[in-house]
């Protein structure tokens, strides 16, 4: 009885002068957290009357476009804009449909044109005020969908670097030889916007059996599939790879900013598949009139050029690219066809590859 | 009664991701032959990966006894740490830079897997070596016992600590979404079918119940097991002579080495990026606070959260639902937590962090800590010590270090979190959510820059907590 005294004292008292170093320590902290999230947190709340636009992260974030179009934005108009960075685009809808009528958003860049098959997602979209601009001749055919209105695109291709001194593939099929053994990233279509092109594109050319045919026959030239194109894209940048499945404007990036023309795009024979990012109005707004002013301000040329150097993709609105670096991309052939393949045909003709 | 209530607010707590989503769940299409698929590859490469974890985590723990009692041992367990903390991509693209040819496929996934996580299992056996084998390891020195046979003489000991050790990696591997993706064969696992649903099928009900399968599949997991009575713990901090095995330091420092040597690829391109942007320090300064904060508050709730379960100790029920609860995906909880109106974003945040990581902070050492004081609680209960009272004097003084330094590890991880605080934000407020949005707009190697201040930023956090936990 007595040691277990003993003992339990000797135990309370390690964890009392343990309790009394917490307290010196945390409470000072707690409380400098606390006052720094209470201020932080007067920011937040949206802005009376602002516009709130639900978007994926690299056009919200400080490098993309959105802070500047939000500057001028405001300047022109007196409205407000507010980015929420909602991840990937993927997500945008399922965050809509979740939030239901407790949504803030009023307008929602970032949808593609796949998205846009599914009429849970066109149902909750309003139509837009009709467009005054004049659509640059090179953009996709269909470009404009129901209650959408696109406001940048992009052919897709394989990027590559001339310092790795290939023979460069004419066509896709030459992607089969096995000198391109383990040289080239492809993206999943499962969770990547651009792999579900670069798949969807392969089973409208070759049909199912083709594809599949196709994608048993490339897959021992593949280094890996990545779940997204920013992985797949940071592991070519780093390297691991000679070809990956993006846009065929991302080396301008590399252009502009890097001032690294070893980046190219491959101009492959055929024709190319495209990516277009749509903007949309949604029915719940209760901020019309400042949404379809935001709306009419990106197809400004003024807004289609940061768009363009921000989010290196190609504008809709003719002559907005006249004397920029995107000059130098060659025009390309667009795979444009009417065959309708839905999303499980894609998924399951790349699954039956068993990578 | 106290106890009950409290129980009561964990349980409450831990489901209301489920709460808040059931009003949504109307029917739920499962594909039963792609759920199989999905539960046997999921299960092979976590199993795969949590034993190959333990047995390098053992070697690690044998290497970090070698530092038993000196100050070299708080730098190597910072060490063992930072694997497990690196987002994946970095981590990945560092060891592709390295290791080469990669295997791609399942041995790349319990590769990857084992590369993340050694630090932290070999960071577990080595407190467990220190406090259950030190007055054993003396008087098997004493005796004449070699190494070999002590070693073999502590792993029969050791198998309530390895299914604990074994469960916590279990779950990690097998809600693991990244790396089977990045480096396996594009096989089916159960957080990519849970993702699928979410993202391009949209059927939030079926990605919840395959979600709750995955608890379902823990409990039976846990049923299976019966809890044996270990050695009872002492408390020395001295080396262990006849567990040290310097060679096991390269189980835990190869990982990091591999790391930061992939890591130096691109960081002079990093280094332009930072010197082009005028204004990026300017930028970072309010990020990396509000990271802190957000860490040093995740904490704090972390270590009250740990020290109620402590209190609520000895509840059966609630221990096995605890041991085998699997948290929705990250999307999920942030989506649901988005329906609730009356809580302040960073107060969402830490919620989430909560529901994330106190299951499994009580599974990788808070369980086994409690366990070791099993005699002593009861003894005090014979004695007629009421529940507080032994809680007070007995259980909470023992486990506090273990208790701050899992918080201190939950700060660390949360420092890092960009899943969450994307959907609850939406905007880049803090450090994670800058660099995750560098890497999308085609800056990887700056990003890969700002992760290095992350790191530090989150080492200090973690030395912060432990430091207090440490005794004088």
């Amino acid at each position: 009885m007595a040691l277990i005294t003993i003992s339990t004292k000797g135990i309370a008292a390690f964890g009392g002068s343990m309790i009394k170093r917490f307290f010196s320590i945390f409470v000072p902290i707690a409380l400098l957290v606390s006052i720094y999230i209470y201020l932080y947190e007067e920011d937040s709340p949206k802005e009376q009357g602002a516009v709130v636009v639900y978007t994926y992260s690299s056009f919200a974030s400080s490098w993309g476009p959105g802070p500047e179009l939000q500057k001028i934005f405001k300047e022109k108009t007196g409205y407000n804009v507010e980015f929420t960075d909602v991840g990937e685009a993927g997500i945008i809808i399922q965050r809509i449909l979740l939030e239901k009528e407790k949504t803030k958003a009023d307008v929602v860049l970032g949808l593609d044109q796949y998205q846009l098959q599914n009429t849970v997602i066109t149902d909750l979209f309003t139509q837009p005020p009709e467009p005054s601009y004049k659509l640059d001749e090179s953009t996709p055919k269909k470009i404009q969908q129901g209650p959408f209105l696109a406001y940048n695109w992009s052919p897709m291709t394989f990027i590559y670097r001339t310092s790795d001194r290939n023979s460069l593939p004419k066509k896709l099929d030459d992607f089969l030889s096995p000198k391109f053994k383990g040289k080239i990233i492809l993206l999943d279509p499962r969770t990547s916007s651009p792999g579900y092109i670069f798949f969807h594109w392969i089973v409208q050319k070759y049909g199912v059996e083709g594809a599949k045919n196709f994608l048993n026959q490339i897959k021992k030239n593949i280094y890996t599939v990545t779940p997204s194109w920013s992985a797949g894209y940071g592991l070519f940048k780093k390297k691991q790879s000679q070809y990956v499945f993006s846009y065929l404007t991302s080396p301008a990036y590399h252009w502009v900013e890097e001032s690294d023309f070893d980046y190219q795009p491959l101009y492959l024979e055929e024709e190319l598949p495209y990516h277009i990012e749509y903007a949309g109005i949604l029915k719940s707004t209760k901020n019309k009139p400042a949404a379809e002013k935001f709306l009419e301000f990106i197809f400004s040329p003024e807004a289609q050029e940061i768009i363009m150097n921000k989010n290196y993709m190609l504008p809709v609105v003719a002559e907005v690219q006249k004397n920029s670096e995107y000059e130098k991309l060659k025009k390309v052939k667009l795979f444009e066809s009417d065959k309708i393949i839905s999303r499980d045909e894609v998924i399951e003709t790349w699954k039956s590859a068993s990578w | 009664m106290v106890k009950n209530f409290l129980v009561g607010l964990f349980f409450l707590v831990l489901i209301t991701p489920y709460l808040l989503l059931f009003k949504d769940l109307h029917f739920v299409s499962i594909d039963l032959k792609e759920l199989g698929e999905a539960f046997t590859n999921t299960l092979q490469q976590s199993f795969a990966s949590s034993a190959v974890t333990i047995l390098l985590g053992l070697i690690g723990a044998l290497g970090l006894c070698c530092f038993q009692g000196s100050k070299k041992l708080k730098y190597f367990e910072l060490l063992c740490l930072i694997p497990s903390f690196v987002p994946t991509l970095f981590f990945v693209t560092s060891i592709l830079q390295i290791i080469k040819p990669f295997p791609f496929g399942i041995t790349g996934i319990v590769l990857t897997h084992t590369l993340m996580y050694t630090g932290l299992a070999a960071l577990f056996y080595q407190s467990i070596f220190q406090s259950k084998f030190q007055k054993l390891s003396e008087l098997a020195y004493l005796e004449g016992a070699s190494k070999f046979q002590f070693f073999r003489a502590v792993l029969k000991n050791l198998s309530f600590e390895t299914v604990m050790i074994f469960l916590f990696l279990f779950v990690q591997f097998f809600t693991s979404f990244s790396i089977p993706l990045l480096v396996g064969h594009q096989d089916l696992t159960v957080e990519t079918l849970i993702y699928e649903k979410i993202r391009t099928t949209g059927s939030l009900p079926d990605a919840v119940f395959i979600s709750f399968l995955e608890s379902i599949f823990i409990v039976i997991m846990l049923l299976l097991y019966r809890a044996q009575k270990g050695l009872a713990s002492s408390k020395s901090y001295e080396k262990i002579r006849l567990l040290s095995w310097k060679p096991g330091l390269i189980a835990v420092t190869m990982p990091v080495a591999l790391y930061l040597g992939g890591s130096l690829v691109g960081s002079a391109m990093g280094i332009k990026q930072l010197m082009q942007n005028e204004n990026a320090f300017q930028e970072i300064f309010p990020l990396a606070l509000k990271s802190v904060s957000l860490s040093l508050a995740t904490g704090l709730a972390l270590l009250t959260g740990l020290s109620l379960l402590t209190f609520v100790y000895r509840n059966r029920l609630f221990d096995r639902f605890l041991l085998s609860y699997i948290p929705l995906s990250t999307v999920l909880i942030g989506l649901s937590l988005l329906l609730v109106d009356f809580m302040a974003d960073d107060i969402k945040v830490i919620f989430a962090m909560l529901i994330i990581f106190l299951p499994v902070l009580y599974r990788f050492q808070l369980k086994t800590k409690l366990s070791d004081l099993e005699g002593q609680i009861e003894v005090a209960s014979l004695m007629g010590s009421t529940r507080f009272l032994t809680f007070k004097k007995i259980i909470f003084p023992q486990v506090l270090p273990s208790i701050l330094f899992l918080s201190g590890l939950g700060a660390f991880w949360t420092i890092g979190d960009f899943a969450i605080s994307q959907i609850i934000y939406g905007k880049n407020v803090t450090l994670a959510l800058h660099i995750h949005s560098l890497v999308g707009s085609y800056r990887l190697e700056l990003a890969n820059l700002f992760v290095f201040l992350l790191l530090f930023l989150g080492l200090i956090v973690f030395t912060l907590f432990k430091k207090i936990g440490l005794r004088e």
